[in-house]
């Protein structure tokens, strides 16, 4: 799909309450004459990373293609129909196994399996998550290192951290997502919009009032640190990163793009029937979008659903009010080519991750769009849900990654370490990175024919 | 975990064998996921990969030999932050507001305990914004209020830092930090204070701003119990310290000044001083958060909050309902507790309940005279089916999914919460069919779940649960009581420790006579008392609370003072490095 012109790029996009009249979000005199660095600078235009994370799972027999290849050599599976505007924009990675997972424990050892590569410990992870290792290398002086968002928070509420977050700098360290969009919106984009100059006043008045607040904050947490053990010392010290990066944002947010100052806020409200409702799905994309896309942030989480979502689709057929993970994906009879209505949630799900794509391709960036310049990566806490396989990993990169991707290609590593695709997609974001995960996820070998 | 002994069901399952090739479901191993989280302790739990526990097995202190109990070993000292619920209700205290426990950043439940997992957890930035919000809020709501402000203050600043202000802050942040502040802190927050007021043009503003850094800081938001040296006694929590820990267990908040002027004269440095410092505390309003909040903790009641209902099914389910659940079942254990100095027991034949008019309608009780804000102490039917905190709405529909209750459950939690035996997970490989049946042929939940009763691969873990479950299998997925299932009459029969019940009333009067499940609340009431998992070394300070308890006839208040004055709730060790 053609990236549309500069001023309808935006304009119609957010139907949901968030009115735009956004042009280009990097205006063109800021690039080089190719459009792809920042002109005074010469610096790259930032690349961009998404988690797309959908609990319970898939039917492997329909989700994987049946060819390997690239370009006409292969074709999308049954379940991965709602992405065909995009095909040329994935790379789907077939055959992963996620080594990783404990039985008894499958949806919490599954989830860190796919974004930590690392075993838990009790109810912690081992390791940092994906978004955290390539905001590490990304997320440069955007005002939020991150964003985590969700459209449904059904959850088994069990007490493990990877059950409530694929999002983590660390063990005991969630990032939970944000599950109301007026929230959502409040926070990224509050404080953008134009003042007269009496506010502005008020407002520098305010921001130095608050940053004396915040100082005194750090001091006192640097003299608190002075009685801790190592351990301790590291948990104060990541609440006084997060007290830093709030006063960073103190500074009068002067928007290079002050259309990202005239948005209107959303008026849709949280999941609060476990239904994951169209409608939070399509604010939440464009919320993400915007983000990216104001440069508000980098690096995203959108957790459509969260490991073992017990979550009811009611809204998209009558024989669907039960709940998917307990009732349908464990309780329905079939095979990994068939259940019924596993397909249906899965189908789902996609079309709703096609919403997210359509978004990014919808929006200009450089001399591509937001989805040529970024990696989405798309994965589950399990493959088959019912016997919780962890064979056929589902794994899919949308996005050109800035050119570190070609798209359109089908490849199949069967058996390998889930891992490996989690370092490969490191490695694309951050060249330096060369191994990642630890004990039974640890792995220094990115998966080949993949990066350009 | 310390050895249990294995219910008769199960020692029958032995015999064959064929449990014992299945290692899990036993009720002595601990999770499979290794050290718990948290300060380093001294004194690893037991039954991490150890001792199955099967008759003639040896390990844990269950074996004919008479091994002498370790002796105490104290934890790391730590560094907590406060819970949601000690967070809001410290600002609900000092500023008078409702603080919106959702918005906070989520606790840890490492140890099955959100007062466990806050040594262990590490602050987002989203948590942070948080919390800096939730401050502003609260401090505002007193600062633009005459009335309040004034009250706060105790006088009128004239300038950003005379005495008045030094006075105030010095004041205010001994309550928030609980410890008096060096001189230099004050100043700091002078710095604050004078910033606001050339900013904003105005002293009032001053020490608004300057109370917002008060409760921004480090140091309110986390609790530091890292001890003094006492010598060869190693290190003793007393003094400020010990004060922030009563008040937090006790109050679920900040001390209040009589507790501060305890710490700074030495009294609460003494076992005696802490017991009359506590026995105090007890006595007051604010000291039933003790149990309220163990409540609220123990039994999961957040979660409540989280949940949602198939709305055609239970039009009545919504945030009224949730939090009037959450209400009765926090307020029943404080009666118990307090106004009744009841056996702690009680709770599981209790027929008292706290309604408004909602959940009066949903207990089939006369709602006359309640409305939606208003709630009052009601007493269920002697001849009804529903008695205990095991009747109540926040249990039953806590163990249910959308539509329909769930006996597995609400049997684990039984089993692992109020019998502290750990229940290990299923086997996640296992194709299970529980196809909806033909509704021609309708099946009521027992009949389905005949399965898990029969094939033995399923029974060995089912059995320690299904049949503490099924009893409740007469109250639906919110609670609400019913006599049939899918038009099928209900089938109530169950049993608890080897004792057949004949429903969930029976169920429930068997438990309060239930010295197991005494020494289980006890068991849970210290980890949490003390703020971490048991351990080997802490045997000797569990049976002895355990006899005390015993002795004072299950009294939970007793338990609280023997947990404070013990030699376990003063003692730390150095942090490793």
């Amino acid at each position: 799909m053609k990236p549309l012109t500069r001023r309808t790029a935006l304009r119609g996009l957010l139907t949901t309450g968030t009115a735009v009249s956004i042009g280009l979000p990097l205006l063109e005199i800021m690039l080089n004459e190719s459009g792809t660095a920042l002109a005074q600078t010469n610096t790259p235009l930032p690349p961009l990373f998404v988690t797309w994370f959908f609990g319970n799972g898939t039917l492997p027999g329909l989700w994987k293609p049946a060819a390997t290849g690239s370009g006409s050599a292969w074709q999308l599976s049954p379940q991965l129909m709602p992405l065909s505007a995009f095909k040329s924009q994935l790379t789907v990675i077939s055959g992963l196994e996620g080594k990783l997972v404990v039985s008894g424990l499958e949806h919490p050892t599954g989830s860190a399996a796919a974004t930590t590569a690392a075993p838990i410990d009790g109810v912690a992870v081992r390791a940092p998550s994906i978004d955290q290792i390539v905001a590490d290398a990304i997320a440069g002086d955007a005002p939020f290192r991150s964003l985590e968002v969700g459209v449904t928070p059904a959850t088994p509420g069990g007490p493990q951290d990877s059950l409530h977050t694929v999002s983590h700098n660390g063990p005991n360290s969630r990032n939970n997502p944000e599950f109301d969009p007026r929230a959502v919106f409040s926070r990224i984009f509050g404080g953008l919009e134009p003042v007269v100059d009496e506010d502005a006043e008020q407002a520098a008045k305010m921001a130095t009032v608050r940053r004396s607040v915040l100082d005194s904050v750090l001091l006192d947490g640097a003299r608190l640190q002075q009685r801790l053990g190592a351990a301790d010392r590291r948990r104060v010290e990541s609440h006084l990163d997060a007290i830093r990066a709030i006063e960073n944002r103190l500074d009068a947010p002067e928007s290079e793009l002050s259309e990202c100052a005239e948005l209107v806020a959303p008026s849709i409200g949280p999941d609060v029937n476990s239904e994951a409702p169209p409608g939070v799905n399509s604010v939440m994309a464009e919320l993400t979008t915007l983000a990216l896309a104001c440069d508000r942030t980098r690096v995203a989480s959108f957790m459509f659903s969260l490991p073992a979502a017990h979550v009811y689709y009611r809204h998209l057929a009558s024989n669907m009010n039960d709940d998917f993970h307990d009732t349908i994906c464990h309780g329905d009879p079939g095979d990994p080519s068939s259940q019924p209505r596993v397909d249906t949630g899965v189908l789902y799900t996609m079309t709703c991750l096609a919403e997210f794509l359509t978004n990014l391709q919808s929006t200009a960036h450089g001399a591509g769009t937001l989805l040529d310049q970024a990696l989405v990566y798309v994965t589950s806490d399990t493959a088959w849900g019912k016997v919780h396989d962890r064979t056929e990993w589902p794994v899919l990169l949308a996005g050109k990654a800035g050119g570190r991707l070609r798209g359109d290609e089908h490849h199949n590593f069967q058996s390998e370490n889930l891992s490996r695709a989690l370092l490969t997609v490191a490695q694309i974001m951050d060249p330096t990175v060369t191994q990642i995960g630890v004990d039974g996820g640890f792995t220094s070998a990115v998966l080949p024919g993949i990066v350009v | 975990m310390r050895a249990r002994s294995l219910p008769l069901n199960l020692r029958s399952a032995t015999t064959v064998g064929f449990a014992f090739a299945l290692v899990g479901c036993t009720a002595e191993l601990s999770s499979d996921s290794g050290a718990p989280n948290g300060p380093g302790v001294p004194g690893a739990p037991t039954g991490s990969g150890g001792s199955v526990g099967l008759p003639g097995s040896s390990g844990g202190s269950g074996g004919t030999a008479v091994v002498p109990p370790p002796a105490y070993e104290p934890p790391t000292g730590a560094l907590r932050r406060l819970t949601r619920s000690q967070f809001a209700t410290a600002l609900e205290d000092v500023f008078g507001v409702v603080v919106d426990r959702t918005l906070l950043d989520s606790d840890n439940y490492s140890g099955d305990f959100a007062a466990i997992g806050a040594a262990s957890v590490v602050t987002s930035e989203l948590g942070a914004e948080r919390y800096l919000s939730a401050v502003e809020a609260a401090v505002d709501a007193v600062f633009t209020n005459e009335v309040d402000r004034a009250e706060l203050l105790g006088c009128e600043p004239a300038a950003a830092d005379d005495d008045c202000m030094r006075g105030f802050l010095a004041t205010v942040g001994r309550r928030a930090w609980r410890r008096e502040l060096e001189t230099e802190e004050v100043d700091q927050l002078i710095g604050v204070a004078q910033t606001a007021n050339t900013e904003l043009g105005s002293v009032i503003e001053g020490a608004r701003w300057a109370t917002v850094a008060v409760f921004s800081s480090m140091h309110f938001l986390y609790r530091a119990e890292l001890g003094e040296s006492a010598g060869s006694a190693g290190l003793r929590i007393g003094g400020y310290e010990m004060a922030s820990r009563l008040a937090f267990l006790l109050y679920s908040s900040l001390p209040d000044e009589a507790l501060l002027d305890d710490a700074a004269s030495g009294e609460l440095d003494t076992s005696a001083g802490v017991r009359a410092a506590a026995e105090r505390m007890l006595s007051e309003s604010a000291g039933r958060r003790s149990v309220g909040a163990f409540a609220e903790d123990y039994m999961r009641l957040d979660r409540v909050m989280m949940q949602a209902k198939d709305a055609s099914l239970f039009p009545e389910y919504g945030p009224v309902l949730q939090s009037a659940m959450v209400r009765d079942m926090r307020e029943v254990w404080e009666i118990i507790a307090f106004d009744d100095d009841a056996s702690a027991l009680d709770l599981f034949s209790t027929r008292k309940v706290v309604a408004n008019a909602d959940l009066a309608r949903v207990y089939g009780l006369d709602a006359t005279g309640l409305s939606t804000d208003t709630f009052q102490e009601l007493a269920l039917p002697d001849d009804g089916p529903r008695v205990g905190i095991l009747g109540k709405l926040a249990f039953l529909s806590q163990f249910a999914n959308q539509k329909e209750g769930s006996p597995t459950l609400r049997g684990k939690f039984m089993r692992e919460a109020l019998l502290c035996s750990p229940v290990e997970p299923p086997p996640g490989d296992v194709a299970l069919e529980l196809p909806e049946p033909p509704s021609d042929q309708p099946m009521t939940k027992r009949q389905r779940l005949e399965n898990h009763r029969t094939a033995l691969q399923c029974a060995v873990c089912h059995a320690l649960t299904d049949p503490m479950g099924l009893p409740f299998e007469t109250f639906d997925a919110i609670g609400r009581y019913r006599t049939t299932d899918h038009g099928l009459e209900i089938d109530t029969t169950g049993e608890f420790e080897g004792v057949f019940v004949a429903d969930s009333r029976h169920l429930g009067e068997v438990m309060s006579t239930s010295p197991v499940v005494a020494e289980c609340l006890v068991r849970k009431v210290y980890s949490y008392a003390v703020g971490h998992e048991e351990r080997d070394v802490d045997e000797t300070v569990v049976d002895a609370l355990n006899a005390s308890f015993t002795a004072s006839g299950y009294r939970l208040k007793q338990l609280l003072l023997d947990i404070v004055t013990s030699e376990a709730f003063a003692s730390v060790a150095p942090a490793v490095d």
